[in-house]
């Protein structure tokens, strides 16, 4: 049974990528209704990729453990349109990155946006806005931030 | 199907579609930004110059503007098939209460989208392209999603008449294909032979390995295409409809990205991501 699962959960997974640039939106529930700020990590790992992008990054947590983060964007298709690529970043790059984090307390989460060393933003599509409560990133309506 | 793990793959298959379709009819989709003639698609000089005779060549984007459907009401062997589909957008690009059916929508087994479906999912995000090419004898097209083709024979060849039955060539899921100008800017492809284990439309309409699927391509000015999508499938509707019609653009630096099915990187999406939030999208 859990064979088939997996089999069944392999291609449909392959479905969203047919999905572009409004993919996004599922399972917000699970995260936080606010966001939270990571200043100054290194990415670990860019997965440009479908169904959502994953950004991996290791953060320091209160104690002073480093604790890798993995956290998604939208696909591909969505992020080109509003200025990322797939080089946009790499892993050992420092950046700081604003998410909502899973409310179940893993080190997982949805992105708000990533700012670059040399200060770029980029948004999330769907969560991306700076409106706060999770607002729907919208290029046109908001003024980019540097 | 009430295994909670099955319930957040369909899940996953179900909103972004939902999404996707939303915004292809006009809902909740973004203002379109000085420049361009729809998110993604860069406007090009105007005026546009006048249609070139006879040629289609160049990379296409859209379908933009299209409308789908209705279908014809279908015959007791279309009303049998169309049974065993369920559908993702059960009932009509609605989402009730956030409850997400179970679906064997093709799509979610990243099986071939097959013809004509491709027209339109080849390009859900509305921003797909769609390559004119040609070799002898045929005009090639390409399509941006999963990179399939389909060749057009123009050298007057017949369709086959059957398939699947012996001396005949096998279905296809693109089916056979032959094409003519009606005039100097319409292009009129005639398809036949098509696998029946595609489904027209995102809602689970049948075709048959003997439909007859035409569209015509009229080529309105430098950049801008009509396409029109009729079906004639005696067996399983009472009568030819017209399944889409839609827009097509020039695209503006002639070159589409890729856009993949890849199983890996929805494994890796489960087990980085999903798993660890506790995504529950299903009651």
């Amino acid at each position: 049974m859990k064979r088939k699962l997996l089999v069944v959960f392999l291609f449909a997974v392959g479905f969203l990528s047919l999905c572009g640039a409004v993919m996004a939106h599922h399972g917000n529930a699970a995260y936080a209704d606010t966001p939270t700020e990571f200043k100054n990590v290194t990415i670990t790992k860019f997965s440009w990729a479908n169904p959502h992008t994953l950004i991996y990054f290791d953060a320091k947590d209160a104690r002073g453990n480093v604790v890798n983060w993995t956290c998604e964007s939208a696909a591909p298709q969505a992020l080109r349109l509003i200025g990322w690529t797939k080089t946009s970043f790499g892993p050992g790059d420092v950046v700081s990155i604003t998410m909502y984090a899973a409310k179940n307390g893993n080190p997982a989460g949805r992105l708000n946006k990533v700012v670059l060393a040399d200060g770029t933003v980029l948004h999330d599509t769907q969560l991306g806005g700076d409106g706060g409560g999770k607002t729907r990133y919208d290029p046109d309506a908001e003024p980019k931030k540097k | 199907m009430r295994n909670p793990v099955f319930k957040l793959f369909v899940a996953f298959l179900v909103v972004p579609a939902l999404s996707s379709i939303a915004l292809a009819q006009g809902r909740g989709s973004r203002t379109v930004p000085p420049g361009f003639v729809a998110e993604g698609v860069p406007k090009m000089p105007n005026p546009p110059g006048p249609a070139p005779k006879r040629d289609l060549s160049g990379a296409w984007v859209g379908p933009q503007s299209y409308k789908l459907g209705p279908a014809a009401p279908m015959t007791p062997a279309g009303e049998a098939q169309f049974k065993e589909r369920h559908a993702y957008l059960p009932n009509g690009l609605r989402l009730d209460n956030g409850e997400l059916p179970p679906s064997n929508d093709p799509f979610i087994t990243c099986d071939p989208l097959g013809f004509p479906r491709n027209l339109l999912a080849h390009a859900i995000s509305m921003r797909g392209g769609m390559l004119f090419g040609s070799a002898p004898n045929r005009i090639l097209i390409a399509y941006e999603q999963q990179r399939v083709w389909r060749e057009i024979w123009t050298d007057g060849r017949a369709l086959p008449k059957q398939v699947d039955v012996k001396g005949a060539p096998d279905s296809r899921y693109y089916g056979f294909s032959v094409g003519h100008w009606e005039d100097d800017y319409t292009f009129v492809i005639d398809t036949t032979g098509l696998d029946e284990r595609p489904w027209i439309d995102e809602v689970g309409h049948p075709q048959s390995s003997s439909a007859k699927i035409q569209e015509r391509y009229t080529r309105v000015d430098q950049y801008n295409m009509k396409l029109t999508v009729t079906v004639d499938d005696p067996k399983f509707y009472t009568k030819p409809w017209t399944a889409m019609t839609a827009d097509l653009y020039w695209m503006k630096n002639q070159e589409f990205s890729e856009s993949f099915c890849i199983p890996s990187e929805g494994i890796e999406y489960r087990d980085s991501l999903t798993k660890p939030s506790g995504i529950k999208v299903v009651k």
